[in-house]
């Protein structure tokens, strides 16, 4: 494989199996700092999977992982500080108010030395004072997944954003802010985006696999999508 | 400091929830209470008991109690990461896996603690137990059982996170790994109550703290390779 010294995450032949079953076969990735990928295929195809593997969630059967040159193995916690992820699965407490829940994972990430001031000014900048000090369990789907957005992304965005289905269960409103998001990030973010709906996420994407049977098949620049396109007809 | 700071910040998380909701502390409550009940009902059944029987029973009896009581308690260590199917929610934490298995222990041990604290003196009451000799070593007796049980329960717990029949799981790991503690601790609280040997029950209780610690330290050990996917 090429070195590349802009590279922020390097994939060597990672393979994942569950059972006999081969989630991911034999994948190599490579990708720079500042890139927004988008991993998309079919239900089952490996992308969630391959984006857990990422995201330091799951463990591949083999291969290995590097994170800034380092070894993904090595110093997980100090990896995990740099990235946050966004999946399906609401990460929020229910029983918690959305306050107390951003406050712990604020605290929690490491990257914010004064987690109840960023609060403070999240609630003023996208207005949640009629609901923040509510229990999540009274909040509705669009409330908590907004509030996961706000979670991983708010005050500052980590070196890598993971997004699983991200614009899935989004009503117009969050689904301009998380395009905002993305768009207007600081240079060095890295956003790896999966999805299966390959619309929603090609205008955001500098590069995107298309994953299929657990392995990656094909590659798209911005201007290849057309191609896909075709394909997909 | 990190992984104090960190084990705090999630214990303190799970208690204010649970705090909160009540559920396994007034799960575990109302079993104690009425399990020492049950217990105590039976002695007024039984006629011309001898003082040891008595005391046999009893003992056997408490821990039986605090036994099912820290069985509750484990019931709930990760069931708020994992009954929403995020147990991610834990693992994307930029913490070291000592430190979720620390906060979760310490969590089970505090819940423990309050419900036993309540047990103990029902049980007091109703079963009749007398500690002839000193307080303070019925106490570490007590404490350092309870330790084991909850680092034990604790350690099944993390076992079976990924585990899809978790009731039937955690009984089938938790018992055999806890009886010989239980022998234990129920002899080391006989020998207190009835022959009134204190140094015999601290004997007892030190094995229970020495068992403790050494399975604590094994988990540390192996905690990453246990909670990973």
């Amino acid at each position: 494989m090429v070195t590349n010294d802009k590279a922020v995450v390097t994939l060597t032949k990672i393979r994942k199996t569950y059972g006999f079953t081969a989630a991911l076969k034999n994948i190599n990735l490579t990708i720079e700092k500042g890139e927004t990928i988008g991993l998309i295929g079919n239900n089952g195809a490996g992308k969630s999977t391959l984006l857990k593997i990422m995201a330091l969630l799951v463990s591949p059967s083999s291969g290995s992982m590097k994170f800034n040159g380092l070894d993904m193995k090595d110093r997980k916690s100090d990896i995990k500080r740099d990235m946050e992820v966004l999946l399906s699965q609401v990460f929020l407490f229910d029983d918690l108010t959305g306050r107390e829940n951003l406050e712990y994972y604020y605290k929690m990430s490491k990257r914010i030395t004064n987690p109840k001031q960023a609060v403070k000014e999240i609630i003023q900048k996208f207005k949640l004072k009629l609901y923040i000090d509510r229990p999540v369990r009274e909040y509705s789907t669009g409330m908590a997944k907004k509030l996961e957005i706000l979670r991983v992304s708010y005050p500052t965005l980590p070196e890598i954003l993971l997004l699983d289905e991200p614009f899935s269960g989004l009503d117009v409103e969050n689904r301009e802010m998380l395009n905002e998001i993305i768009v207007e990030r600081p240079p060095e973010t890295t956003v790896i985006i999966c999805s299966h709906d390959f619309e929603a996420i090609a205008r955001l994407c500098s590069r995107v696999y298309y994953l299929e049977k657990g392995k990656i098949s094909q590659s798209y620049l911005p201007t290849e999508y057309n191609k896909f396109l075709n394909l997909k007809d | 400091m990190s992984i104090i700071v960190d084990t705090y910040n999630m214990m303190k998380k799970d208690l204010v929830l649970e705090f909160r909701t009540k559920e396994t502390l007034f799960s575990m409550g109302l079993f104690s209470f009425a399990a020492v009940l049950i217990f105590s009902s039976l002695f007024k059944l039984i006629e011309n008991i001898t003082l040891e029987a008595h005391y046999t029973i009893s003992t056997a009896a408490m821990w039986f109690i605090i036994t099912f009581t820290i069985m509750l308690g484990v019931n709930s260590v990760f069931s708020r990461e994992t009954q929403k199917n995020s147990i991610y929610s834990l693992l994307s934490l930029p913490v070291k896996p000592q430190a979720i298995f620390l906060a979760k222990l310490l969590y089970l041990l505090v819940i423990v603690g309050v419900v036993e604290t309540f047990a103990f003196i029902v049980a007091i009451i109703f079963l009749n137990i007398s500690i002839q000799g000193n307080l303070a070593i019925f106490l570490i007796v007590l404490i350092f059982g309870t330790i084991d049980l909850a680092v034990a329960g604790c350690i099944v717990s993390l076992l079976t996170i990924y585990a899809k029949s978790k009731t039937l799981a955690i009984p089938i790991l938790f018992f055999p790994l806890i009886i010989p503690s239980i022998i234990i601790a129920a002899d080391a609280t006989k020998n207190l109550t009835f022959y009134y040997d204190p140094t015999a029950a601290i004997s007892n209780a030190l094995i229970l703290f020495l068992h403790a610690v050494i399975i604590s330290v094994l988990t540390l050990l192996l905690v990453e390779d246990l909670i990973a996917e």
